[in-house]
């Protein structure tokens, strides 16, 4: 018996999950706009970590002698109305950015996946009671919530990420529930029930597992919309407050002042660029990790 | 057809009572209540507005009463001694006009462009149609809302950039409604050409598209009376849904554009700590939101039969 499990394990690298997952790199790397995508997803986290140590100047840094300035070699972006460093802002702005984008869709999934893999796999009155509890999160827009939370726990991250987390969860949980409830038929569950698996351990361990890539892909499409909505937010009011830096709070401030139109344009462009690279690579992930989809 | 019926009121009921329930649960934990905001800073004055606001009796009669009264179509009255029910009955008109407009554009850009997208799969056109629609889906609305007002309504002073004026001055009406109705008709065309793309391409790959092919009939004949025809079923749902959504989540673009609506009361309401407003216009919006749903669903239900019988929650 010993012998054998020994031999076993060194037969060298034909591990089936390796090997997986070097084809589902290959197929990645051939996409030239998904790797582009990658690549400014990365250059943007960085940028949000170390705002601190690249930013030129302090977010709250104002120079009075040079407001409104022209974009020059001292200030590559320009300077907003009260002199603060255009590109600094922009760098601990996207710190603001990545922190809602990723905690919101985490939080989202947090609440979504279990839900989602309790009323799939049971169906019947938990799958009832769990599709009531959607309808009922569906009738508060996004912008709503943030008002109440807003108003309860005051403006700020917090707010942003909670209700964006939430606004996110509907969508997640029918995926799951989706997943888990045509999962729930595959031949590996008797297989786990005739080893003595509970309903727990074969939710968690065997069902789970296998609805990884649409979680994948859902969440890479969530972050977006969580980027766009702190954006969104803080030029409300409701999110990150100032003085502290936000996309959305830059482009509050432009708002008042048309005739420099460049204040409005760079914030602008770095949400939509970072939004496009989250969608084009989420859509890539899609025909990567799901092949019956494409053809 | 009447179970069914029964069945979704039903279900829309349920959901409109917890809703409720999470609005009132939801004021009251706002720090700070009704009584401290109207006392105005005067310790004497909070018992008087506690007792007015009916904020000395206990929570389950205060939701009784608010509940009630609102079934009613009476949401108490806002600061200036206002009824609730009027301010948001006069700032509807805007909302639905600004929905209707853009629903409109968005279905007559997306719908045709989808359908375009799908009978062209994997050609220029389609990867073309397809790439507009994901830039458009990464666009901010307020962020295109603040570049249009820079550039059409300060530079070049085509349009005016905030304001709204009535229908008894259609023109001028018209023209305040163009930048806005642009805005928000982007990402809803966005979408909809997605959607309508891919409930497409299902019908085309359909054993009756292949049979009406092989008849011999024209591919426009094909796509027009075969694959369409069984897609715009899909699509009307979504159609619907995104007028509910239009409806209740215009806040931004009203604000940006000064526009009296719906969407926008919510925001001021808080801006001046009014909570009896406040929640009126988010129990409201979430009715509208329900019964939009619940429309989509009975529509969808005449349309196609088969719904009624694996009507489980989706």
């Amino acid at each position: 018996m010993s012998v054998a499990v020994d031999a076993l394990e060194t037969v060298p690298a034909i591990n089936p999950r390796s090997r997986r997952r070097r084809l589902l790199w290959a197929r990645f790397l051939r996409r030239k706009l998904a790797v582009a995508c990658l690549v400014v997803i990365v250059f943007f986290v960085l940028a949000g970590v170390l705002a601190p140590l690249v930013a030129p100047f302090g977010y709250k840094a104002v120079d009075f002698e040079h407001v409104l300035a022209h974009p020059s070699w001292r200030h590559l972006f320009g300077t907003d109305y009260l002199g603060r460093d255009v590109l600094s802002r922009l760098l601990w702005g996207a710190r603001a950015s990545m922190t809602v984008g990723l905690l919101a869709t985490a939080l989202g999934m947090l609440v979504a996946v279990p839900l989602g893999l309790v009323a799939g796999y049971y169906g019947g009155w938990p799958d009832a009671a769990i599709a009531r509890g959607t309808d009922v999160m569906l009738a508060f827009p996004y912008v709503i919530l943030a008002i109440l939370l807003a108003a309860i726990i005051g403006p700020g991250l917090t707010t942003a990420i909670v209700a964006l987390g939430i606004a996110a969860v509907p969508r997640m949980l029918r995926i799951s529930r989706g997943e888990s409830k045509s999962l729930r038929e595959a031949e590996f569950v008797p297989a786990a029930v005739a080893s003595g698996a509970g309903d727990v351990s074969i939710m968690f361990r065997h069902i789970l597992p296998n609805m990884a890539p649409p979680l994948i892909v859902a969440a890479t499409l969530t972050i977006p919309n969580a980027i766009i909505g702190e954006a969104a937010l803080a030029f409300l009011g409701l999110g990150i407050r100032i003085p502290d830096a936000s996309w959305g709070i830059m482009l509050k401030d432009a708002q008042s002042y048309p005739q420099d139109p460049l204040l409005a344009v760079i914030p602008g462009v770095a949400i939509v660029l970072i939004a496009l690279a989250f969608n084009v690579l989420g859509d890539a992930l899609r025909d990567i990790l799901d092949p019956k989809l494409t053809r | 057809m009447t179970g069914f019926l029964l069945r979704k009121t039903g279900a829309a009921i349920v959901v409109v009572l917890a809703v409720s329930v999470l609005v009132f649960l939801g004021i009251r934990a706002i720090p700070g209540d009704e009584a401290t905001v109207m006392s105005d800073g005067d310790p004497t004055a909070i018992p008087y507005y506690r007792h007015l606001y009916l904020l000395d009796k206990p929570m389950p009669v205060q939701y009784g009463r608010w509940a009630w009264l609102a079934l009613q179509g009476n949401f108490g009255r806002d600061h200036s001694g206002i009824p609730v029910t009027t301010t948001i009955v006069q700032r509807l008109p805007a909302t639905f006009e600004l929905a209707t407009l853009s629903l409109l554009l968005a279905v007559l850009l997306g719908v045709p462009a989808g359908v375009i997208a799908a009978t062209r799969r994997g050609k220029t056109t389609d990867v073309g149609v397809t790439g507009t629609a994901v830039v458009a889906h990464s666009v901010p609305h307020f962020w295109l809302g603040l570049l249009l007002i820079i550039y059409f309504a300060v530079d070049l002073h085509w349009l005016p950039a905030t304001g709204y004026v009535g229908w008894s001055n259609p023109v001028e009406n018209l023209r305040h409604l163009v930048l806005p109705v642009i805005v928000l008709a982007t990402g809803v065309a966005a979408g909809l050409m997605r959607q309508t793309r891919s409930a497409m391409l299902d019908s085309l790959g359909a054993d009756y598209v292949r049979t009406a092919r092989s008849k011999g009939l024209s591919e426009w004949r094909v796509v027009g009376r075969h694959a369409l025809r069984n897609s715009l079923i899909t699509v009307a749902t979504l159609i619907a849904l995104d007028f509910g959504a239009l409806l209740s989540g215009a806040a931004i673009t009203e604000s940006i554009f000064g526009l009296p609506g719906f969407g926008r009361l919510g925001l001021d309401a808080i801006n001046s700590r009014d909570y009896t407003m406040l929640q009126g216009v988010v129990l409201v919006t979430a009715v509208i939101w329900v019964v939009v749903n619940l429309f989509v669903d009975v529509v969808y239900s005449l349309l196609d039969p088969r719904i009624r019988l694996t009507a489980v929650p989706r």
